[in-house]
């Protein structure tokens, strides 16, 4: 602080000498820069820069500004008691998509050495007026939150880049993580309820996440889902991210697989505004969404049963609620296929064999893969041999069927026989160990 | 039936080497067929894991599984052969086949058992108990025979079986399948391991042999049988007639 204090002073000193010749030299300054600020900002340049003729007096070159904020101690308290960095490095603005500019085409409000204590935020609306109207509509913008970023936690403050420059906060590679300084921070989770707790991991180990890391600019990125400055709820209607405007959303990238989806069962019952209907997030996650060929991918052919299809159509809640046909997958996954699958083989068929996976439409669908016309095809594609007969009568029958009662017949009748005859037996052979067990003991 | 002396014991030849090596086999194959199977119906046992480790690349499990089915059944298809075509076979089969003499056997050992008689009754080559077994075996064999290779060329079955069909063939295989499996552990087990008066083995599957007392205690009748033949074989023998073998079983 003493330091700081002996900077202030001097640079009060030197300001009383450099004033006036400031006020001279402010003209034949503005004017030579003014092909360099063409050069870098085109348009909204020259008009900071006409706006900066007209205040003459503010438009300090950046020498003003670096006596004092050229300190590297120099630090303000902000209302929370914690302590900022007022230095600025000279040259900041070198690679900034905003070289060229004055301190003070952003720090407007300064319009005299020494400025007051206490600046307005740096005026980005100036330029960027539709981005930052954005963010005041977005949960980023709601007033309750204290800590909601501004432009410059998202951008960076003197070094913004272009989005293309891999240095840049919001480029496709740095962009999770510009996020996940909040995000992923327990702290502000916690403090204003965020359910996801820790998304960046999650989207780090996704498919979208490894494509960008490894350079690929076109893969998801947080934006790409939420939207950057009007991020909304998820219960908006409006949100990027609401329920049924997630095919939508995804639709951007993926549009074979959404127009499939739309056409298929849950996507057609998502269109009737049915909320239990599963998009593409109920079955692929939403930060970690990864390949079925990943193991522990809810879509994998291990998981995909259980986890994912099972999630609704073993509900007791949604099968009773909708009428949908009961046990679909403890049939399955006790079958023959189900087994070899616990077992490892996943080769063997899972729900999206024969039922295909954005393409899922009910059996009386001509278009459908386990319409009676198209079984045979369908079992096909692993039993060659399949005849017609693989297209003929229910499969997953539980005991509401007339097939399912003769098998559970059959289990009765197999287990009454095992009962009796291993029964019998454990009583004959015990018995006769009994008995032999004392003629053993009494010879000796 | 031949007969060696031993220790002052008498040993009677109870399983040529042909049936011991039959028996081997069997052991065998029944053995890898219920780990191999059980591990396809319980998939998430601990024990059974590193059988599964490479199903993901190449389903070793079903194909061990397969094959131990044909050695099984191969071994079925050369037991008939050898039942009914070679004289000891005929033997072997006529002396299993049941008689009212085992269910007569079977009331007086219950009262045996239930302490209403002091002694066992005396059984013959095969008792009441064995030939259950075997029989049971029989059984079995062509219930899991059958209904696994329905089962394996499904392709096959489904053009004369309708689709459930395959799933009461499929419960059948399980549920015959733990009811082979409890019989082997549960008899045969006891019989020739646990039973007190066996116990720790029976021999007489590895070297063939069994001894005169434990004759005497399972197979009184035909110990009887066997040494009338013998001292008759003598008798003859002093009037100078050579003895013939013979091929029966007693």
């Amino acid at each position: 602080m003493r330091r700081h204090e002996a900077g202030v002073l001097l640079t009060m000193t030197m300001r009383r000498f450099l004033d006036e010749a400031v006020k001279l030299a402010v003209g034949v300054t503005v004017i030579f820069r003014r092909p360099g600020l063409l050069l870098h900002a085109g348009v909204p340049g020259l008009v900071l820069l006409m706006l900066s003729l007209a205040k003459p007096a503010a438009a300090q070159e950046e020498m003003d500004c670096l006596m004092c904020h050229g300190d590297e101690s120099l630090t303000t308290t902000d209302s929370t008691g914690r302590e900022h960095s007022l230095f600025v490095t000279p040259g900041h603005l070198e690679n900034s998509v905003h070289a060229g500019f004055d301190c003070v085409t952003c720090h407007a409000d300064v319009t005299e050495i020494p400025h007051a204590e206490k600046l307005a935020p740096a005026a980005c609306q100036t330029c960027h007026e539709d981005a930052v109207a954005d963010l005041a509509e977005s949960v980023h913008g709601l007033p309750q939150i204290a800590d909601a970023p501004t432009c410059s936690d998202c951008h960076g403050s003197h070094d913004i880049r272009l989005r293309a420059d891999t240095l840049s906060w919001v480029n496709p590679k740095q962009l999770a993580f510009t996020c996940g300084r909040c995000h992923a921070d327990p702290a502000i989770v916690k403090k204003y309820h965020i359910p996801i707790r820790d998304p960046l991991t999650a989207y780090n180990r996704s498919v979208h996440g490894r494509l960008t890391l490894a350079g690929v600019d076109s893969a998801a990125t947080c934006s790409s889902c939420h939207g950057s400055h009007k991020i909304l709820d998820a219960n908006n209607p409006a949100s990027l991210v609401f329920h049924f405007n997630i095919p939508k959303t995804c639709a951007q990238c993926h549009q074979t697989v959404a127009a499939e989806y739309t056409a298929s069962v849950h996507g057609a019952a998502v269109a009737r505004g049915m909320r239990a209907s599963p998009v593409c997030t109920d079955c692929h996650t939403e930060h970690a969404i990864e390949s079925p060929a990943v193991a522990s991918a809810p879509t994998s052919a291990r998981n995909v049963a259980v986890e994912t299809c099972g999630r609704c159509h073993a509900s007791t809640r949604l099968t009773e609620k909708y009428g949908l046909r009961t046990e679909r997958v403890s049939t399955f996954t006790d079958s023959y296929h189900g087994l070899a699958l616990r077992s490892g083989q996943l080769s063997a068929a899972n729900c999206g064999s024969c039922h295909g996976v954005h393409n899922i439409l009910p059996s009386s669908d001509p278009r459908s893969m386990i319409n009676p016309d198209n079984l045979v095809q369908t079992c096909g594609q692993c039993h060659p041999n399949a005849s017609a007969n693989f297209a003929r009568g229910p499969v997953h029958f539980t005991e509401d069927e007339r097939e399912g009662r003769v098998v559970a017949v059959v289990r009765t009748i197999y287990l009454s026989l095992i009962i009796v005859l291993i029964g019998g037996m454990l009583l004959h052979n015990g018995l006769d160990f009994i008995r032999k067990s004392k003629h053993v003991l009494r010879r000796g | 039936m031949s007969a060696t002396s031993n220790n002052n014991q008498q040993y009677y030849l109870r399983w040529t080497r042909n049936e011991r090596y039959q028996h081997w086999i069997l052991a065998l194959s029944f053995t890898v067929l219920a780990i191999t199977g059980f591990a396809l119906r319980y998939p998430e046992t601990v024990w059974i894991q590193p059988l599964l480790l490479l199903e993901e690349k190449f389903a070793l499990r079903g194909w061990i599984h397969r094959i131990a089915a044909l050695v099984f059944v191969g071994l079925g298809a050369y037991h008939i052969g050898y039942m009914f075509f070679t004289p000891r076979g005929r033997t072997l089969v006529k002396a299993l086949m049941p008689a009212r003499q085992d269910l007569s056997d079977f009331f007086q050992n219950m009262r045996f058992l239930l302490g209403r008689r002091s002694s066992p009754p005396e059984f013959d080559h095969f008792s009441y108990m064995e030939k259950v077994e075997y029989w049971a075996l029989v059984w079995g064999t062509v219930v899991m025979a059958v209904t696994g290779f329905l089962l394996w060329f499904e392709g096959f079955a489904l053009r004369f079986l309708p689709l459930w069909m395959m799933e009461v063939l499929t419960v059948v295989h399980l549920y015959e399948a733990w009811l082979a499996t409890l019989a082997i552990v549960i008899w045969h087990f006891y019989g020739v391991i646990f039973n007190p008066e066996v116990y720790p083995l029976n021999q007489s599957m590895v070297d063939g042999m069994m001894s005169e007392e434990e004759m005497r205690r399972e197979h009184g009748r035909a110990l009887a049988r066997l040494q009338e033949a013998e001292a008759q074989a003598e008798e003859d023998e002093k009037e100078a007639t050579p003895a013939a073998g013979s091929g029966s079983v007693a």
